[in-house]
């Protein structure tokens, strides 16, 4: 047995909130009995174990204590009680391009930062063409990072961080930064690391992303490990509990929006250097003529009319069903099931045979991703909805398959 | 756990971890070695602070020469001109000119990295809270930099001592960078402490403010310690021992080449004259290193003690 790249014993850590400052030194007077702060628990009792080469995936809500575990493991804030170990290299993304100062140029943050992460004179020197030529940045290198977008800082910001070749990456929410290819350099970057073996941690907001990424997933709730399982199987138990919790239901499924500049899935610009879904509709396979009311049981087909970028990509696409009120009631996916999809423009049609779904209004998202279905070149909802009408008058999500059998006992005394 | 020997590897403890100050003050012998591991990030940190203080200015650098060359004119117009008679040779000349300007631009080079140093967790807040690094090191930049404006002012000092024939550098020129190596000690001990209360009390960049001007009025970079007529200049001459500023200052001027102060005095018509000695170079060293020792050991041992609560603080 190999020993785990990262071992977590009884973690805890409390932040203790003070009025005025001069309470902390008040209440380590003698005569002073009662606490003069309020303790604030980010993390009570956290014991899990990393093994070598795993990608493991936290989740959770906002100050359910994400970031507090993935700073207390970078090195930057402390414990205040149990233990820690993290065997290698560490490299932390947590915030891109937090040690810029904005008056330098570019080239000029790049020594800088290399040597805040530890490198000497003659390792930054050596590694500098390498995130120059990682950031893509070159005409604007000698230019001070003042004068950069947003976008900008966080490549040069990713290329530096990135640049140490790390044994264990500590990621914090950062694969969304830069143009649609830089986010894909990003991923590939990614990708990259998982395949040579590498540790990661890995916190994230976007559940597909952990399950797509990552082995396995610990659920924080409250300061404490919630569930700590399969990548799959902790994100789907989470989806579920957090789709009770939210107030409305919420049509794109659980991404942020992305900040300004950014490239948006959402949104991504009409031009012919992005895979594009040009039209999606729902129809019925027998005339093949647009329909949108269906019965359970008829068959239904979804037809997504995709133009893909000039240099041709090979794509990946997943079309969902999402009931009113937020629930996910299936995903399926051209990567699951071994699809192919490659050429300059076509069409992909999903037929759903002996429609199992009951009354409701479904909303039909289309995704559409690399071919390793981790990059979203584009999402939107089929043009109309999905209506089904019951002509029976069963009840619930679904149309399960189903059989009734009546046996008497014999012999009972119950006549 | 056999995680010792393994390479790379980084454990932490809260139960085994001792954060008191008397355990952190032990490795202030590795503190000189921590700084040479680190000299590149050093390195940068100085280039981001001194060039970073002119970036954008259209004189640049040469801002750090224009600095001390006004200040001394202005200082030799009012005391030569304006206090002192040229010709009379009475009250204050430009000898009084340069005695203040030695002094001033030395203690302003301890105040300014004080000053400088106070902050420097708090302003490199980011660093501290999302880059894992020494933030002990934060204080060293900024102290070099205030060092290189004093060489800079030292060698306008002397250039102008020596026009004048008022300067006599001699062998003792050479010990200059041992002064500045006290000094540097002397000022990290204090920044570093003080950096250290103003994360846990902002109020601690005021209290510094008027403190060092209370301190600067103490030391005699404007007065002569011999020269002294109050009601209790024997008591005052007395706590000069305890004045940590006072042998680095002195230790100052004479590697400067200054042996003694002419100044003179008119009273009731009679010129008196005040001339003094600024005392032994080997006394002013000793005694200033004894004082930086003290206050970096104090000031190390107390940052060292408390930095794992900045990252939550800042």
């Amino acid at each position: 047995m190999t020993t785990p790249a990262i071992e977590v014993e009884r973690l805890a850590k409390t932040y203790r909130i003070y009025g005025p400052p001069w309470h902390r030194v008040l209440e380590k007077m003698p005569w002073i009995k009662r606490p003069l702060h309020r303790a604030v628990h980010a993390l009570a009792d956290i014991t899990f174990a990393v093994d070598a080469g795993q990608c493991t995936g936290v989740i959770g809500r906002n100050g359910a204590g994400k970031s507090t575990l993935l700073k207390i493991l970078t090195g930057t804030t402390f414990p205040t009680a149990g233990r820690y170990a993290v065997r290698g290299h560490v490299s932390a993304l947590l915030e891109l391009g937090a040690g810029f100062h904005q008056d330098f140029t570019g080239r000029e943050n790049i020594y800088m930062n290399a040597a805040m992460m530890g490198f000497s004179r003659k390792e930054a020197r050596s590694r500098f063409q390498q995130i120059l030529d990682f950031s893509e940045l070159h005409d604007f290198i000698d230019a001070p990072v003042r004068t950069y977008s947003s976008g900008m800082v966080a490549r040069l910001g990713f290329s530096v961080a990135v640049a140490t070749d790390p044994d264990v990456l500590i990621i914090d929410e950062i694969l969304g930064v830069g143009d649609l290819s830089f986010q894909r350099k990003c991923v590939d970057k990614i990708w990259d690391y998982k395949a040579r073996g590498k540790t990661m941690f890995f916190c994230s907001h976007s559940l597909y992303d952990v399950r797509q990424i990552c082995e396995q997933a610990i659920w924080l709730r409250e300061g404490r490990v919630h569930m700590m399982a399969d990548a799959v199987m902790v994100t789907n138990e989470y989806a579920t509990w957090e789709s009770h919790l939210r107030d409305k239901p919420d049509q794109s499924g659980y991404e942020k929006l992305p900040a300004a500049g950014q490239f948006d899935p959402h949104n991504p610009p009409d031009d012919d250097q992005h895979p594009r879904i040009v039209g999606a509709q729902i129809v019925d396979p027998a005339t093949g003529q647009p329909r949108h009311h269906f019965a359970p049981g008829e068959t239904v087909a979804i037809r997504v009319h995709v133009r893909n970028s000039r240099k041709p990509e090979k794509l990946a696409m997943a079309i969902g069903a999402m009931r009113s009120e937020g629930t996910l009631c299936f995903a399926h996916s051209t990567q699951f099931d071994g699809v192919r999809l490659e050429g300059p423009e076509f069409v992909v049609t999903l037929t759903l045979g002996n429609l199992c779904l009951l009354s409701g209004e479904f909303n039909l998202p289309v995704w559409l991703f690399d071919e390793r279905g981790v990059h979203r070149f584009h999402e939107r909802p089929v043009d109309q909805k999905l209506v089904v009408q019951n002509r029976t008058k069963d009840l619930g999500l679904f149309l399960q398959n189903h059989q009734w059998q009546v046996d008497r006992v014999p012999g009972s005394v119950f006549r | 756990m056999t995680s010792g020997s393994a390479p790379f590897v980084k454990t932490y403890s809260a139960e085994t971890a001792r954060h008191t100050v008397l355990a952190s003050l032990v490795p202030v012998v590795r503190y000189p070695l921590e700084i040479w591991r680190h000299r590149y990030l050093v390195h940068n940190f100085f280039r981001r602070e001194l060039l970073g203080r002119f970036r954008g200015s259209s004189l640049g650098l040469f801002w750090v020469l224009v600095h001390p060359i006004v200040m001394f004119a202005v200082y030799y117009l009012v005391f030569g001109y304006l206090f002192g008679n040229p010709k009379t040779g009475v009250g204050p000349g430009r000898e009084y000119a340069l005695y203040l300007f030695s002094g001033v631009i030395a203690f302003t080079a301890l105040n300014e990295g004080v000053t400088r140093s106070c902050t420097c967790v708090v302003d490199n807040g980011n660093l501290v809270k999302k880059v894992a690094f020494p933030s002990e090191l934060l204080p060293v930049p900024l102290i070099l930099v205030s060092l290189v404006v004093y060489v800079v002012g030292a060698l306008v000092c002397l250039g102008v001592g020596l026009a004048y024939g008022v300067l006599a550098p001699g062998w003792s020129l050479l010990l200059l960078p041992v002064v500045l190596l006290i000094q540097f000690v002397m000022t990290l001990g204090i920044g570093l402490f003080l950096a250290n209360a103003y994360v846990f009390a902002r109020d601690t960049s005021h209290l510094w403010s008027i403190a060092s001007m209370a301190w600067m009025f103490l030391t005699p970079v404007f007065w002569f310690p011999h020269a002294l007529e109050g009601p209790i200049a024997e008591s005052i001459k007395q706590a000069f021992a305890w004045n940590p500023a006072y042998p680095l200052l002195q230790a100052h001027r004479i590697v400067l080449g200054a042996q003694s102060v002419k100044y003179s005095k008119e009273v009731d018509g009679v010129t008196k004259d005040l001339t003094s000695d600024l005392g032994y170079l080997g006394d002013h060293l000793l005694y200033a290193s004894l004082w930086a020792l003290g206050f970096l050991c104090l000031g190390y041992a107390v940052f060292m003690s408390r930095r794992h609560k900045y990252a939550d603080l800042v």
